[in-house]
């Protein structure tokens, strides 16, 4: 049967071979191709041929060139700082012993003073190490803050993605429903999973009707109490709406599955399932494929 | 040279013909053939075979737009070089792909064969095309007719990957929709 609807197809892909002119001309021609290894050929290609051949590795070697200059930069100014913290320490414990050799000077001389004062001298040092040590693992940690901070939680990202909601709708506001309400929307009630990994509860599920012209949409999320997830069923008409995603897209239908793209770096998995009938299932959240696959076989894909 | 020029030279059954069609359109031939046939001996081969068909339909054809022509050659030749290669083995490349979609317009019912014949299903095609609007039409073009992937048409336009995916779906359910309006399906 398959192959029946592929030597269909191969009709049609033949039938187009008589299409307008005019039409094939508005389209524009193709891309010029090397014809003696059949790879395509651009004009940059040709005329920056070298920065096309040698252009990485440039590149690679301008960003070693810039990360040497921030390290021996970075390793000066902490010498830097060490050094000074050592001759203040020196200075002051040269003072405190030339103090002592003014005082003691007077009444006796004290053998092995030089040495104490080497001592003394060596102990800010070792002291300005740890120092070191100290900003090394402050800078660390405020590093991986940040990293911590770049990322968004689900919840922060369900707020997001309501407020996004809110804006598309031209400031409607939307409407707290149940899971069984949902599942009623015309629409888009039967994109709505009917299951959802256990543990996990309906945190809100939000409906927006934009009007005739704009549709409506629902926003659902759930949470287990430490880990959140969402969805958000557009009737995607317009192709802005589908824009709007900035998500892959996965086109409904066999092998869906496979197209599942691989979490973030945060963690956070995201796609959006785009469906015969041109509702739009944007999915966000930290839930494992297997999840993710058994939640959404859930409403046919 | 100019078009009219290498007409001319067609119709005084000169031979330069072929050497400044091969000029002008080589590239633009190879193009198609390539994104047909993933190959670069076959493609090379359908260029040369499309020399030859335009030699004997030149005249009495006179093409208004010979890179057209040429290219709507190479397409058909190129098609009926993939086909036979199909009862070889199992082709690779964009064109498995887009026949693939396309078969998403088709229900497991019927054969379009059993339907309509070519000349009206090119009208049909035709006539659909003209109902879209023109940058989902181009689209729909770049990947039926010329057999582009999906990240070139998206470059060419300047458009999103999503995007170019979700026209191409749309104008798929239009086509199915249209086909079944028309008593095709």
């Amino acid at each position: 049967m398959k192959k029946d609807k592929r030597e269909s197809a191969l009709r049609i892909m033949e039938a187009l071979s008589g299409v307008d002119e005019e039409l094939l001309e508005r389209c524009g021609q193709p891309e010029p191709m090397d014809v003696c290894n059949g790879k395509k050929v651009s004009g940059e290609k040709k005329i920056y041929g070298f920065m096309g051949r040698y252009g990485g590795l440039c590149a690679a070697c301008l960003c070693l060139a810039v990360l040497g200059a921030a390290y021996f930069g970075i390793e000066q100014q902490q010498k830097g700082t060490s050094m000074d913290m050592a001759e203040s320490a020196q200075a002051e414990n040269m003072t405190e012993s030339m103090l002592t050799e003014e005082e003691t000077e007077a009444v006796w001389k004290i053998p092995g003073s030089q040495a104490e004062e080497g001592e003394s001298a060596e102990k800010p040092e070792s002291a300005a190490g740890e120092e070191t040590g100290m900003t090394e693992l402050s800078s660390q940690n405020s590093s991986s803050q940040d990293s911590m901070t770049d990322r968004v939680h689900p919840e922060e990202e369900i707020e997001m993605m309501q407020e996004e909601v809110y804006k598309q709708s031209e400031n409607v506001a939307g409407e707290e429903i149940s899971w069984e309400d949902a599942c009623a929307v015309e629409g888009l009630g039967k994109y709505v999973p009917d299951r959802v990994p256990d543990g996990y509860q309906l945190l809100s599920a939000i409906y927006y009707d934009m009007g005739t012209d704009g549709g409506s949409s629902i926003l659902l999320s759930w949470t287990d109490g430490e880990h959140s997830f969402l969805i958000k069923l557009t009737e995607a008409e317009t192709s802005n709406k589908t824009d709007a995603a900035e998500k892959p897209v996965i086109i409904a239908g066999e092998n869906w599955e496979c197209e599942i793209p691989k979490p973030g770096e945060d963690g956070i998995t995201r796609f959006a399932i785009l469906y015969e009938d041109g509702v739009l299932a944007e999915y966000e959240g930290c839930l494992a494929e297997s999840e993710i696959k058994g939640m959404f076989e859930s409403v046919n894909p | 040279m100019k078009d009219t020029e290498i007409l001319d030279l067609y119709w005084e059954r000169n031979e330069r013909a072929i050497a400044e069609s091969q000029s002008a359109y080589g590239n633009y031939c190879y193009s198609i053939a390539w994104h047909i046939l993933y190959d670069r001996e076959d493609s090379d081969e359908c260029v040369n075979d499309t020399w030859l068909r335009a030699w004997n339909s030149i005249p009495p054809n006179r093409p208004g737009k010979l890179a057209l022509f040429l290219g709507t050659i190479t397409r058909n030749l190129s098609i009926d070089r993939w086909k036979g290669r199909q009862t070889m083995k199992r082709g690779s490349g964009e064109m498995a792909l887009a026949l693939d979609e396309l078969a998403e317009c088709i229900p497991d019912v019927h054969s379009t064969e059993d339907m309509v014949e070519a000349a009206e299903l090119e009208r049909l095609m035709n006539d659909f095309l003209h109902t879209l609007p023109e940058k989902d039409c181009n689209i729909f073009l770049r990947r039926y007719w010329y057999v582009e992937e999906y990240g070139a048409i998206a470059k060419r336009y300047s458009m999103k990957l999503n995007t170019v995916k979700t026209s191409l779906f749309r104008t798929r359910s239009k086509l199915k929709s249209y086909l079944e309006k028309e008593g095709l399906i």
